[in-house]
């Protein structure tokens, strides 16, 4: 009992001291200048690959520097005391805050020089002279103060309201543009529908070529990977034309100039109107994450996208796993060892890995659907993990239990699928439940393919309300729903299954 | 060897139109073992044939190889006209004519006692499920487990279970039925039930091979016995010849259950302290009273120090060999002397001191003479 | 074998320890040889005696003849077995036994 309660006693004081931790963070003293960050004192935040990043290398190369896959994790980071400074785009940032980021300020001066927003060409495009056209397009926009006009809208006077852009008719070729969906005024959903600055030239794009618009959207770490496999034609992200990105693609002339700069913990007079009841909170968030713009559509539809991976994976895995399983109680050894070898190469591969290579490499060049891709590449895991459980199913099935069978007179393939797999799957389907329900958490890592399910859903409704927790939560509630609801669903497909000890009848006699 | 007495049964001389299952030279070898070496055999319509003897000598590999659990490595198999161990024979449908029991039950687990017993007849028969139902039902009313034929294979008793076995073979009408050591993996309390289910299918005329280690059993219900040693069928007769009048050594050394000291090429460099102790030894491991371990180094002193090997000496020819067998069973210790020469009784010669001697201490003396060998038997 | 002999006067005593066989027969013939010469009263003591075969008593007649021409001799401490040999073969008749 005592050695209990001093664990007891030993976690709570470790809980404690880790929040303590967590929310006394150094109270630095209030940073007003660029040239006050660097400093090894001070962290910063830097985007992955673009503008920042670079700026901050040439400029802040004494603070230490801690890089981040997308803005929205750095914005979390700085308004909860974890960075000092966050360098990042100018008019992104001051729309983060004017979306409700609170406890952050933007430091007046610039980071370095302005840099070149481009549309960025992938090398692979199937469409003929991509880049001339984009040039030209853009020339002849910048002309007729288009561009100018949306900057003006969108970025100047944030009315964010996409026009009315007629689509080709008869288009002659189809383009595929990637964008990230994620940040404001350039590329973010409006409830459900997409909108921004980048989202108007895409269409606009579209027009001019005469094409057939097709949007993906993916993340600012895995959209030069597309656009480099071919998977997209062009980029039109907000993207800066760094020395580093166009080692790997090619960029248009410059769309319009950016501006780095330095976003700050603000002072203390911020904290103290933010004071409203955990309740209202609760509230506003609520209101945030799914009334605001029909937001609920959006969650309804990752929802949607994360179920149907789930269980068309589920279902195809289940039926490669068994396949795999039959290839490995085949007599011929080949056969058997290039089934284990695939089991454990899948087994040994993280599923994001094998997710990319799936889709950037094996079909790079395909036209094919993400969602199918998810679904190919979550099936060739489960159906390796499955496999695995059959055959140990299988195996502890007792050997008399065939030979009975057998010297009754059943063939080898009856006596299998009447006397052995029955028996199996009474004692494997409880374990692959589980490896079921884990499945459908890891489909959350879709969104590196640019498919729109639950997390990366919530991932952007996070880049629009810049609330931390409330979309996670909700994130975490609807995972739980999903898989527990999954599970009854199983077990009730085990109880169909595995014969009802109870209930003592024989079907098709009368007794 | 085998078919040397292979054509020894009763049933021989008449054709062979009747034979249910005959095998021709069958072997089976393993990498490391050779569990049948060399078996031929005839099993005719009716016959109930009990296989005993050591374990590891090849019953049950016999068994299984007749169904096809086994691939031999030689021979022919022909059951009901059909030659099973031809590449093209369809394995499944031969199989369909053999039931076989298994020692260790193999009811399906997944089934109730009467789907276990419908399965067969449904999916193999071809009968209706209502058929199979009144079939089997009518088999466990028999073997007085109908109240059972809703239970799980996992809730009855081993004894129950391996009669529901019976039933399950039973009911797919097998011309032959093989049993593979029914009773071995059961508590000796059920050995019973079981046997007499078996019992009342040999009253009904089922052809049965029966593989098993209940000499009593065997005797009773068989009408042939194969007495399996070193992969082959050693000995092949009717119950009574096999349990009580044995041609062959090994047979008679099995049936009564003895425990044999053996020693051979005696002389007079003879270790004949070191011999005394060994008997003493095997007397104590056989827990023979100490008069009976006393009476039998006598016998051997007597036999061979008196008379034997006095006799003997300088004809290198006498060749006497011993076997010390002990019957647990009947509580009583052979000594058997054999050894060359003419015929020669050692006791033979009138009332002298040793032979008086033995005469007291044993309950018995035999001498034969053989094919110019003589054998004496003190029984103790 | 091992033989104790005891003399006291004119009593000799053989005690016996072991196996009284065909081996060790000649042992205690030599033994006796000459040394039961003028003895009137012999005892073999058998009580420590595991053994006896037919070789052994041909010696223990061989001096029963001897004694009954100068002397007296028993044989004591004679255990059920042994006795059973002396019984089965008459020699409980010739000899002088005393049982254990």
């Amino acid at each position: 009992m005592a050695a209990k309660k001093r664990i007891a006693f030993l976690i709570v004081a470790l809980l404690g001291m880790l929040c303590l931790g967590g929310c006394k963070k150094q109270e630095n003293e209030k940073i007003t200048s660029i040239e006050q960050l660097n400093n090894p004192a001070y962290t910063i935040g830097v985007p992955e690959g673009g503008a920042g990043m670079y700026m901050a290398e040439k400029y802040l190369p004494e603070a230490k520097h801690k890089t981040f896959s997308g803005n929205a994790s750095g914005y979390l980071a700085i308004s909860q005391g974890k960075l000092d400074g966050f360098v990042y785009d100018r008019v992104m940032m001051e729309f983060a805050i004017a979306s409700g980021l609170e406890d952050v300020e933007l430091l007046e001066e610039n980071l370095g020089e302005s840099m070149d927003v481009a549309v960025g060409i992938s090398p692979k495009s199937q469409i003929d002279h991509l880049k001339d056209k984009v040039n030209q397009f853009l020339a002849e926009a910048k002309a007729e103060g288009t561009l100018d006009d949306m900057y003006d809208r969108w970025v100047s006077r944030a009315e964010g309201t996409m026009p009315e852009i007629p689509m080709p008719q008869a288009p002659d070729c189809k383009l595929k543009v990637g964008t990230t969906g994620m940040v404001q005024p350039f590329s973010y959903y409006e409830g459900t529908i997409l909108a921004g600055y980048d989202v108007e030239l895409i269409y606009r794009f579209g027009a001019w070529l005469n094409a057939e618009v097709e949007i993906k959207i993916y993340d600012y770490d895995g959209i030069i990977a597309a656009a480099q496999a071919g998977d997209i034609d062009c980029i039109m992200a907000n993207l800066n034309a760094t020395e580093e990105r166009r080692k790997h693609i090619e960029f248009s002339d410059c769309v319009y100039p950016s501006e780095t700069a330095v976003m700050v913990r603000a002072g203390q007079g911020n904290g103290a109107v933010r004071e409203t009841g955990f309740w209202a909170g609760l509230k506003d968030s609520f209101q945030g994450t799914f009334v605001e713009e029909g937001r609920w559509r959006l969650i309804v539809q990752g929802l949607g996208i994360t179920i149907l991976i789930s269980v068309l994976s589920g279902i195809f895995g289940l039926c490669l796993g068994f396949g795999i399983c039959m290839l490995q109680r085949t007599g011929y050894k080949p056969v058997r060892l290039a089934a284990a070898v695939f089991v454990r190469v899948v087994q040994g591969m993280p599923i994001v890995v094998l997710l990319m290579i799936l889709y950037y490499g094996i079909f790079g060049s395909v036209d094919i659907s993400e969602v199918l891709v998810a679904v190919i590449g979550f099936s060739i895991n489960f159906g390796a993990y499955s496999s695995e459980m059959m055959r140990t199913g299988i195996e502890a099935v007792d050997k008399g239990q065939s030979e009975a069978a057998l010297a009754m007179g059943y063939t080898r393939g009856q006596t299998f699928f009447k006397i052995i797999f029955p028996q199996a799957a009474g004692h494997f389907i409880p374990v692959l439940k589980g490896e079921f329900i884990s499945l459908v958490k890891m489909t959350s890592v879709v969104g590196y393919i640019a498919v729109q399910d639950l997390t990366k859903v919530s991932d952007i409704i996070r880049s629009r309300t810049m609330e931390a927790f409330f979309p996670l939560i909700v994130t975490a509630i609807i995972y739980f729903a999903v898989a527990n609801a999954m599970a009854a669903a199983l077990s009730f497909a085990e109880r169909m299954a595995v014969p009802k000890r109870k209930k003592r009848s024989i079907k098709g006699v009368c007794m | 060897m085998a078919g040397q007495y292979g054509n020894q049964g009763i049933c021989t001389g008449e054709n062979t139109d009747q034979s249910v299952i005959s095998i021709r030279h069958l072997r089976k070898e393993y990498p490391d073992v050779t569990p049948l070496a060399d078996v031929s055999a005839e099993v005719k319509k009716g016959e109930v044939i009990s296989v005993i003897g050591p374990s590891g000598t090849g019953k049950s590999t016999l068994l299984r190889c007749i169904n096809l659990l086994e691939i031999p490595t030689k021979g022919e198999i022909t059951v009901d006209g059909v030659v099973t161990t031809d590449k093209k024979c369809k394995v499944n449908l031969v199989r369909r004519k053999m039931g076989m029991v298994f020692q260790s039950f193999n009811l399906f687990a997944h089934k109730t006692v009467i789907e276990n017993i419908m399965m067969g007849q449904v999916d193999l028969l071809g009968r209706s499920r209502q058929e199979a139902y009144d079939r089997g039902m009518e088999l466990l009313r028999g073997i007085g487990l109908a109240e059972k034929a809703l239970a799980f294979p996992d809730e009855l008793s081993g004894g129950q279970k391996q009669r529901a076995a019976i039933a399950r073979a039973v009911a797919m009408e097998p011309e032959i039925l093989l049993f593979d050591e029914p009773t071995s993996a059961l508590d000796p309390t059920m050995v019973g039930e079981v046997l007499s289910v078996i019992r009342s299918l040999a009253r009904q005329g089922m052809t049965m091979i029966i593989v098993t280690h209940e000499m009593k059993f065997a005797r009773d219900v068989s009408t042939r016995v194969w007495y399996m040693d070193q992969g082959e069928i050693y000995e092949d007769g009717l119950p009574e010849q096999i349990f009580h009048h044995p041609k062959r050594e090994r047979t008679r050394i099995f049936v009564r259950q003895l425990k044999v000291l053996h020693a051979e090429k005696i002389s007079c460099d003879f270790d004949f302290p070191a011999f005394m102790t060994r008997l003493e030894e095997f007397g104590r491991k056989q827990q023979l009273t100490q008069r009976q371990i006393f009476a039998m180094q006598l016998a051997v002193e007597e036999v061979l120090m008196q008379k034997l090997l006095p006799v003997g000496r300088g004809t290198e020819k006498m060749d006497i060999s011993l076997d010390v067998e002990y019957s647990e069973r009947e509580n009583l210790a052979q000594m058997r002397f054999a050894y060359g020469g003419p015929s020669f009784h050692p006791f033979g010669s009138g009332d002298d001191l040793s032979g008086r001697m033995m005469k007291g201490m044993s309950v018995g003396m035999e001498h034969r003479f053989v094919d110019g060998v003589n054998h004496f038997i003190i029984s103790i | 074998m091992k033989i104790t002999k005891t003399q006291n006067g004119n009593h000799l005593c053989f005690a016996l320890e072991g196996r009284l066989d065909t081996n060790t027969a000649p042992e205690l013939e030599m033994a006796m040889k000459g040394a039961i010469d003028g003895v009137g009263e012999l005892t073999i003591d058998m009580s420590s005696l595991d053994y006896l075969s037919s070789a052994g008593l041909r010696v223990l007649l061989g001096a029963q003849k001897i004694m009954n021409k100068q002397g007296s001799m028993r044989v004591t401490h004679v255990n059920d077995t042994i006795m059973e040999i002396f019984e089965v073969t008459g020699f409980s008749d010739i000899l002088t036994i005393e049982k254990a």
